[in-house]
């Protein structure tokens, strides 16, 4: 399956949807701005941000509205972040941070990197073995901090492990944490600054956030932005109804791109992120 | 506290409207299209809101309003009225069959489902039942061993079927907890997405073998726009009588809460506020509406209060109280027993008017600082602080890690309370009506 084809499935819901509402806003002829707005409101793309969108369309006073509409999302998703080799997943509970990071190992395997994994989700019951398990499915070495033991701790000693060892990625897996909690998000700014210090310059945070959780995703970034300075995003779980719209008003406001998208539950199903094919699977061609 | 955004900005649209001798139809058109937008950046489904301001809009062009003396304070109860009914009336518990009861909790990746097992399985424990915990997930890596591990930590005996499917495996543990003492079991399922034909089958076949009393649908409180669709997903299979949601200690805006009720007319029956085990509470639509328009929720706060105070140390404490033997000891105690309500954050969003002070900059360390205070001391000098002088105050502030000054803060405000309860009512005393004895 291409590329293209696999982000079309995850967000087929997505595309019948858009393309019946953009089917009206053809019908209508009176280039019905305001219902277009609507629509991308109803994506979970925000006020502020459709606003904007359409008000930079209206501007072009296009032929053709909907090349305008796509043109101007990918310019806005259109983000570049330098790539760090320790990476260090956060995000909230249930979000698929690890998950994510085993279909990132997977990924990066069979592209011949040489992998390592960090465990400090020392909290939650079983997090260790889930991890664990991902690791020897994909048969990457790993170091994982005991059940109760100090997540910085843990990061320590497993980036220290790897000093002598021939890597060229560190995957880091942290425990999930509500971005309301203030005393984990500082666990997690001192599990950042324990890397930082293993590995000067070399630590990069990607941030992973559910696609369905609309709005709140905003929030969520403020928070983490403070608190470890996300420089990627890993939007997980588009293959559901979830519009992934948020994803446009997250690029918008914030600036940090989207690294790779999930849309669905096999090993393959965590993809790069390219806008233009963001764009044109979430905007059907045909109409 | 909990839906902090909307409730903010609700409770300035009906303060304005508060103590007004005379409304206009403009005004509440006004008041009403601000309360559409405030559910809308909710994330409040669309439609939901726009029936929801529909019904405002009738009830408050009746009679109730214009005749009123204090229209004012009559839409604000039209509009707490209308929240308590979208929120979904009563208070609702789990609905047992008779004998063994079972209940499945399903629901998308990442919802809470295991964690949420494990707090209702506590919660029932707690009321004398016997409650069993099987997971069914057979997909995600050490979710069976999540869902074990964490039964253990709760003190929930958990069961684990042989098999490699999820039906062979519900077969095996209904066979398995048939004969066991056990009256309810409750069913932890994978994650699964509404829109996955072949897991929603599994789920349906796995309802037909277990006959669930009831199958609970657990749902992320952060879920946006698409919490309607999750719900309707899983309804329109039959495959929800309840809800739980999730993680709503998260600062979220609530649209899911708000609007899963209205589309599916199941109701919400508990809310999760947190990572602990014992953070799992009913959901009481008023109190929910209450809170969220800043009216407080006091009568949550008497149960935790009741919940998290010992009687029998409340009832030793009144005897000394009585005869005037309140020792910093008892201090000590009291304040740990104040500790166990919730954290000071928590209690002052249940007050009313609560919410307007936002987020309060209280030091939690305090209590633990007082407390180290008094586990510095001498038993002699918990029994009588007068004993202790200059050199005393030292020893207590290095012993517990504070400064003189701190030490002497703490003895004020102690002698400070004694007076206090001195001047008790003796009577009050008796008949249990007290003040906290502790001002913090």
């Amino acid at each position: 399956m291409s590329i293209i084809a696999k982000i079309s499935k995850g967000l087929s819901k997505t595309r019948e949807k858009m393309a019946q509402a953009f089917q009206t806003v053809f019908e209508s002829g009176a280039r019905d701005y305001e219902l277009l707005e609507e629509l991308l409101l109803l994506a979970d793309v925000g006020p502020a941000v459709a606003g904007e969108i359409i008000s930079r369309v209206k501007e072009k006073k296009p032929k053709d509205i909907i090349t305008a509409l796509k043109d101007e999302v990918v310019q806005i998703l259109s983000l570049e972040s330098a790539d760090k080799p320790v990476k260090i997943f956060v995000g909230i509970n249930g979000s698929g941070k690890t998950t994510s990071l085993g279909k990132l190992c997977h990924r990066y395997v069979s592209e011949g990197k040489a992998l390592f994994v960090i465990g400090t989700d020392t909290f939650r019951a079983a997090a260790d073995m889930q991890l664990e398990e991902w690791c020897l499915r994909t048969g990457v070495p790993y170091y994982i901090g005991k059940p109760g033991s100090d997540p910085a701790a843990a990061i320590f000693d497993g980036l220290n492990s790897t000093a002598a060892k021939n890597v060229n990625i560190i995957l880091c897996d942290t425990a999930g944490r509500l971005h309301s909690n203030k005393n984990l998000m500082e666990e997690l700014n001192k599990i950042l600054r324990v890397s930082n210090k293993v590995r000067p310059d070399q630590v990069e945070v990607l941030l992973v956030l559910d696609a369905a959780i609309g709005q709140n995703a905003m929030e969520q970034m403020d928070i983490f932005q403070q608190a470890v300075q996300p420089s990627g995003i890993i939007l997980t779980k588009l293959d559901g109804t979830a519009r992934g719209g948020v994803a446009i008003a997250l690029a918008a406001k914030y600036h940090i791109p989207i690294k790779y998208i999930g849309v669905g539950e096999g090993l393959e199903d965590l993809l790069p992120f390219s806008p233009q094919d963001y764009v044109d699977s979430l905007f059907p061609e045909d109409m | 506290m909990v839906l902090s955004g909307l409730s903010q900005r609700l409770q300035g649209i009906i303060g304005k409207l508060r103590g007004r001798g005379h409304l206009s139809e403009a005004d509440i058109k006004d008041a009403l299209k601000e309360i559409k937008l405030a559910l809308l950046e909710a994330d409040v489904n669309y439609k939901v809101v726009k029936d929801f301001v529909a019904t405002l809009q009738q009830r408050c062009q009746g009679s109730e309003i214009m005749n009123s003396l204090t229209p004012g304070q009559q839409v604000i109860k039209i509009v707490r009225d209308e929240l308590t009914n979208l929120l979904g009336k009563d208070a609702d518990t789990l609905s047992f069959s008779k004998g063994q009861s079972t209940f499945m909790l399903v629901g998308l990746q990442g919802s809470g489902k295991t964690t949420t097992t494990v707090k209702l399985a506590r919660m029932l424990k707690t009321k004398g039942k016997k409650p069993l915990v099987i997971s069914l997930d057979t997909y995600r890596p050490a979710a069976i061993d999540q869902l074990a591990i964490a039964a253990e930590a709760a003190g929930i005996p958990c069961y684990r079927p042989p098999g490699t499917t999820p039906v062979e495996l519900a077969k095996k543990a209904l066979a398995w907890a048939e004969d066991s003492e056990h009256d309810i079991v409750f069913f932890d399922t994978a994650g699964r997405m509404h829109l996955d034909d072949a897991l929603m089958e599994e789920l349906q076949k796995l309802k037909e073998l277990i006959k669930p009393a009831e199958i609970i649908l657990v749902l992320d409180a952060m879920t946006g726009q698409d919490a309607v669709n999750i719900a309707e997903g899983f309804a329109d299979r039959g495959l929800v009588d309840s809800f739980i949601l999730t993680k709503l200690d998260s600062d979220t805006r609530g649209g899911a809460a708000l609007s899963v009720r209205a589309v599916t007319g199941k109701p919400i029956k508990y809310i999760g506020l947190g990572e602990k085990t014992e953070e799992l509470e009913q959901f009481h639509p008023d109190r929910m509406a209450s809170q969220i328009l800043g009216m407080g929720d006091v009568l949550t706060l008497i149960e935790k209060a009741e919940a998290a105070f010992d009687l029998e140390q409340a009832a030793k404490l009144q005897e000394k109280l009585r005869k005037q033997q309140f020792s910093l000891q008892d201090f000590r105690e009291q304040m740990q027993q104040f500790k166990n309500i919730g954290s000071m954050e928590q209690i002052v969003s249940m007050l009313p008017g609560g919410a307007k002070l936002g987020k309060i900059q209280y030091d939690e360390r305090e209590i633990a600082r007082i407390d180290a205070i008094i586990a510095s001391m001498t038993t002699a000098e918990k029994l009588s602080p007068s004993i202790i002088d200059g050199s005393r105050r030292k020893r207590i502030a290095e012993g517990s890690g504070t400064s003189v000054q701190q030490v002497n803060k703490l003895l004020k405000q102690f002698a400070a309370t004694q007076k206090m309860m001195k001047q008790l009512d003796p009577k009050a005393v008796k008949k249990g009506r007290l003040p906290f004895p502790f001002k913090i």
